[in-house]
């Protein structure tokens, strides 16, 4: 196993001195992107991911097309510039790819699709920067996106990342805990219904380890949905005010 | 009883169904939940509620009225593209264009290539769209010259054009034709 530079975890403090079931600091902006139909900005501490929505639009080529719903297209992409160490190639990725598919099958259940018969709806996501949990922030963004550009959908995803440190289950992965972590387990949660729609998961955890990081999970997920909230009614300042009266 | 409104979040509860029916922007899950970003607008008195869009999709759907141009005409169909779309606020862009089909039963009428149409989405299986223009209201909005390609002017019944003075029928639109 790789030794980290620094230890993860001393007397209950994680290297960036959080506690383990705290998260980073979370921003989020909506309507970044002027061009795309919805858009969102997403930033779990120094992982920063922009998605911009576009559509529901006519399929092209047509013989793609869905006869009883629409599809959905997502490209995850890490910028050249994102990473840390070198310069990441620009070429999508076998991991890119497979994220990509992975967010779009998250994303999925939370949309009605079948509103939109053979038509498409394109979510693009970059990574502007990369610190652990890209795939979760990604998550966040491409639903805050949909729901901004107005596409139906049965609750906002929120995505959170757990992980396995000493043993200790800790929430939000920073690139670090990522790279030398035990365990890394990245959850898709519908805060509204209750209901996931990602789990993946890697390491040894055991039966409790599991149950707790499912709690803190919904925990995250929760502080984010709140984070969300906030932000879309920011960028919807005038119409929120316009109900309060 | 006053009318309160409330702004929600996709997946937020609206209302109970016990208590309200919510017509628009919503879905039964137990509870009603709005499906859109929008504001809930709650009417105490017929206990009905609609979740208003804060954005709309800008997507045409089943009833609603497009305006589009007919790009060909064959022997089964006649093609558009949709551009517009009337709503509450009027008449707004559609930011994706979509390809339509008029079939002819729906046509009720002469329409020529390169005409400006107003009609109404009849089908709810997504693009092309089935359209129809039957009704007075619906038709031809602006009519080309099949000769020179001028747009054509109303003379009493007919149509005719100001460059070449070639006379045609269409199925006007009454009160749409510009």
């Amino acid at each position: 196993m790789k030794q980290p530079p620094v230890p993860l975890l001393v007397e209950g403090k994680r290297a960036d001195g959080r506690a383990p079931d705290q998260m980073r600091e979370v921003k989020i902006e909506v309507g970044v992107v002027s061009n795309a139909d919805g858009s969102a900005m997403v930033s779990y501490g120094n992982t920063v991911a922009v998605a911009a929505v576009y559509g529901p639009r006519e399929m092209h080529p047509r013989h793609l097309s869905l006869p009883d719903r629409a599809v959905m297209r997502v490209r995850y992409h890490m910028a050249p510039f994102s990473t840390k160490d070198e310069r990441k190639s620009p070429t999508p990725s076998r991991r890119e790819i497979e994220i990509s598919k992975v967010l779009r099958e998250a994303l999925e259940p939370a949309i009605f699709l079948e509103q939109f018969p053979r038509s498409r709806i394109d979510v693009f996501i970059e990574i502007v920067q990369a610190d652990g949990s890209t795939r979760v922030a990604s998550l966040t963004a491409a639903s805050l996106a949909l729901a901004d550009a107005g596409i139906p959908m049965r609750d906002l995803v929120i995505g959170v990342s757990v992980g396995l440190i000493n043993g200790v289950v800790v929430l939000d992965l920073n690139g670090l805990e990522d790279n030398y972590g035990e365990g890394d387990m990245p959850i898709g949660y519908m805060p509204n219904l209750g209901r996931f729609v990602l789990l993946q998961l890697d390491g040894a955890w055991t039966r409790e380890q599991f149950a707790e990081a499912l709690k803190l999970a919904i925990k995250g997920a929760e502080y984010v949905y709140g984070k969300a909230r906030e932000a879309l009614k920011a960028k919807y300042f005038e119409v929120a005010e316009e109900v309060a009266k | 009883m006053q009318i309160k409104r409330k702004l929600v979040l996709p997946g937020e509860e609206v209302a109970a169904p016990e208590e309200y029916l919510v017509e628009q922007g919503a879905y039964l899950d137990g509870v009603f939940r709005a499906s859109v970003l929008g504001r809930a607008v709650y009417d105490p008195k017929a206990h009905t509620a609609v979740v208003e869009p804060i954005r709309g999709d800008n997507y045409p759907h089943n009833g609603d009225i497009v305006y589009c141009v007919v790009t060909s005409k064959g022997v089964r169909a006649l093609s558009a593209r949709c551009f517009a779309k009337e709503s509450k606020n009027g008449v707004e862009d559609l930011k994706y264009p979509v390809t339509a089909y008029i079939p002819p039963q729906l046509v009720d009428g002469r329409v020529g290539v390169g005409d400006y149409i107003r009609a109404k989405v009849v089908s709810s299986h997504g693009p092309p769209f089935t359209l129809s223009i039957r009704g007075p209201s619906f038709g031809v909005i602006r009519a080309i010259c099949p000769r020179c390609g001028s747009a054509m002017r109303r003379r009493g019944g007919q149509l005719v054009c100001p460059n070449c003075g070639a006379v045609d029928a269409r199925k006007i639109a009454v009160g749409f034709y510009v």
